[in-house]
């Protein structure tokens, strides 16, 4: 039982190939530079895009064939954005209501998951007076309440800050297991994603670089932890090779790779 | 009932059975033009806004030409109801639905781009539905454009002169509205029946207008 995926999606100046297959339970992660595909990869999943084409099976239910592309709301899925994407005409309450309607066979109950999520004191208040930090948060707890089989999230914790951070990934985490929820989270941080994650695809440019156990690959591509990996050490002109993983890069605000000039000797 | 009194009921059936239709056929073509990446939406476009532009006595002239048996849709019709369909209220309110489509599909359009799809993505993937989509996301959320909408067919339709006059003539209770009543008391030098019936259309037209203006300005704060 899986997430099986075989498809080709193609724009004008993009395209996402990729074959491979996520277990159908635990967290899967998806990394890779801005512009690799991995938004577009979990649109593809979830039927928001209709340049795909391939086959993607769930539990046996094939999604998408040749001769079959079931839209999104018949593939009970769950999709946290980037932006939260409230609706911003209703208050939160009614928010996670009609989420919760949607679930067929209803078993989370909005004052525990609003207790979990600290959002019980914010659902009498509209939706678009939030904060974005306690929007991302009501968009996770209405996601769950519609009782998705496959939980897509995309960089989910992106507007919040670090201690809220921990505390959802801890939630999520143990959310996923409890009720054996599968979720593909996308993330441009390798703590995150070593974190949360059993198993994590490395895209680049579209396709599929690697495909394995998170810590493992992390550890490998060198994208763990605050330093970056030696790559090159050039004794003849004193200089020494680092190369960065993208997050590191945004935050030093630097190129991809530099060089450290070592002007002691 | 007096000619003026009928011409004021015929007028007001006119506007509301025109608005009608429009609301109920104006959402799927402005729906299409807001959102469809199509090379002919330009086209389409252009033909719904044509009536803002066109002299109506041009649209009139063409529209009395269909409506005749000797051509096709007028054949069609007479085959069918056994009546014509020029000079008739009928032809009148096909006429209307024509001339004030503008007036509706324009402000609906702007509504329905303004939404844009991220909350109709994040509804679809929580499990809604088309009709629950429409009913829970769409329509709360431009009921503003649809009361514009309606306003706007409904006031423009009251004040319809030049369509009505070549397509329908001046049958009382059949095709005489109060444009035309108007024209008619002015023709006839009856000033202060002109100016009563004059100051009715200018007053109402104002008050609709200002009515929807503030109503939209307190949704505004």
């Amino acid at each position: 039982m899986s997430l099986q995926l075989d498809i080709a999606h193609h724009l004008k100046h993009f395209s996402l190939t990729l074959k491979c297959q996520f277990p159908a339970t635990g967290i899967s992660g998806v990394f890779g530079h801005s512009g690799s595909g991995k938004t577009t990869l979990l649109r593809c999943i979830a039927g928001l895009d209709s340049h795909v084409s391939g086959t993607i099976n769930f539990h046996g239910q094939s999604w998408l064939s040749k001769t079959k592309n079931m839209l999104t709301e018949q593939r009970n899925i769950g999709v946290i954005f980037q932006d939260s994407r409230l609706f911003p005409h209703l208050t939160v309450l009614q928010n996670l209501t009609l989420a919760q309607q949607q679930a067929k066979k209803p078993q989370l109950t909005i004052k525990k998951l609003s207790e979990d999520f600290i959002i019980d004191d914010l659902l009498e208040k509209p939706a678009n007076q939030l904060s974005a930090g306690q929007q991302q948060r009501v968009a996770i707890v209405r996601s769950l309440l519609a009782q998705p089989q496959l939980l897509l999230l995309d960089e989910p914790l992106s507007a919040l800050h670090h201690s809220a951070k921990e505390t959802l990934m801890s939630h999520l985490k143990k959310l996923s297991d409890q009720l054996n929820l599968p979720m593909i989270y996308v993330s441009h941080s390798p703590n995150e994603l070593a974190f949360m994650c059993d198993n994590l695809l490395l895209l680049d440019n579209g396709k599929m670089v690697a495909f394995g156990q998170a810590s493992t690959l992390l550890a490998q591509q060198g994208l763990l932890g605050q330093q970056g990996v030696i790559s090159h050490i050039d004794l003849a002109n004193n200089s020494v090779t680092i190369e960065l993983s993208p997050q590191q890069c945004s935050n030093l605000q630097l190129q991809q790779n530099i060089i450290l000039k070592n002007n002691n000797h | 009932m007096s000619a003026d009194f009928i011409a004021l009921f015929l007028t007001l059936k006119l506007a509301a059975l025109t608005t009608l239709i429009l609301l109920s056929i104006g959402p799927f073509i402005a729906w299409w033009l807001a959102k469809s990446h199509s090379k002919l939406r330009p086209f389409f476009e252009a033909l719904v806004a044509l009536p803002l532009i066109l002299p109506p006595t041009v649209l009139g002239f063409y529209l009395l030409l269909a409506f005749s048996p000797n051509y096709l849709p007028g054949e069609i019709w007479q085959s069918l109801t056994g009546t014509t369909l020029a000079f008739s209220f009928s032809g009148l309110l096909i006429g209307s639905i024509l001339y004030s489509l503008p007036f509706v599909v324009q402000p609906l359009q702007a509504g329905f781009v303004t939404l844009g799809n991220k909350e109709l993505e994040a509804a679809t993937t929580l499990g809604l539905s088309k009709w629950q989509r429409c009913r829970y996301i769409i329509l709360p959320m431009t009921k503003r454009s649809f009361l514009l909408a309606g306003v706007m067919g409904f006031a423009h339709t009251l004040g319809e002169f030049g369509v009505v006059l070549m397509i329908g003539g001046n049958i009382p209770g059949e095709t005489q509205v109060l444009a035309i009543s108007l024209f008619e008391h002015v023709e006839a030098l009856e000033y202060q029946q002109a100016h009563q019936m004059a100051a009715g259309l200018l007053i109402s037209s104002l008050v609709m207008l200002l009515i929807i203006y503030t109503f939209l300005q307190q949704k505004d704060h």
